[in-house]
């Protein structure tokens, strides 16, 4: 009987005998792919794995405002997150120089909130104060405040640990 | 500068953009009554086409029913 196909060059069969592109999944049993055939430089994305959480890190730039008052200018920022799945903790790191001051400071976030929650912030720089953060339910800003007058020119930190909407 | 992932959100058609800027993320979001004039054009056709009247009617309302409860709260009335 003649031989139908590709004539293997040797027996057992080299790499060199299948063709390029041809093995499916169909052709691997179940339950034999094992972690030393997965190269360590493989970098696959955690998107394709099931039941992985995702993560990012990043920067943001999030817009300021002072519910009393106005902003003339910000420096000294530093801005960072980490989401892992739906949960973000966002770092917020600012210098806000103000005409006047009073009321809520608030500052957008990276994500979109899912559910209210509360954080804590600092003002390091001038009266050392502790500031009590809250966002909403489906919303993209966080405010901080505390009780008494606003501090001019106040230098602000703050990390958010909130879970996102995706 | 690439904007890499632009994402709608929520029925209030947030928009979570992302870029890549010399291979690290960077991301903000647009509310829908937020200028978008300084905005790549990429960016503006969506919102244009995401952000009707009554996206952005609806969107103002929650804001500001949300800061009425924030300013309801007891610990913002000390």
């Amino acid at each position: 009987m003649p031989f139908i196909g590709n004539k293997p060059s040797a027996v057992p069969l080299t790499s060199a005998d299948i063709t390029d592109g041809i093995i499916t999944s169909a052709k691997i049993a179940d339950g034999t792919i094992v972690n030393a055939d997965i190269n360590a430089s493989a970098g696959i994305v955690s998107t394709k794995l099931s039941g992985v959480a995702t993560q990012e890190t990043g920067t943001w730039t999030p817009s300021w405002s002072l519910a009393g008052g106005s902003i003339t200018s910000i420096d000294t920022t530093a801005y960072s997150y980490v989401k892992v799945g739906r949960i973000v903790v966002a770092q917020v790191q600012a210098h806000l120089n103000t005409s006047s001051g009073s009321g809520a400071i608030t500052f957008t976030l990276p994500f979109t909130t899912s559910g209210n929650g509360s954080f804590v912030g600092t003002e390091y720089g001038q009266a050392g104060l502790i500031l009590y953060g809250q966002y909403a339910d489906n919303t993209t800003d966080a405010s901080m405040a505390y009780t008494g007058s606003f501090t001019q020119n106040g230098y602000f930190r703050a990390t958010v640990i909130y879970r996102s909407v995706s | 500068m690439v904007i890499d992932l632009i994402e709608i959100v929520t029925e209030y058609k947030l928009i979570q953009v992302r870029e890549l800027i010399n291979d690290k993320y960077n991301r903000y979001i647009l509310e829908p009554d937020m200028d978008i004039s300084n905005q790549p054009q990429k960016v503006k056709d969506i919102c244009n086409a995401e952000w009707n009247e009554e996206i952005k009617n609806k969107w103002i309302a929650k804001k500001q029913k949300d800061l009425e409860d924030y300013n309801n709260l007891p610990i913002n009335k000390k």
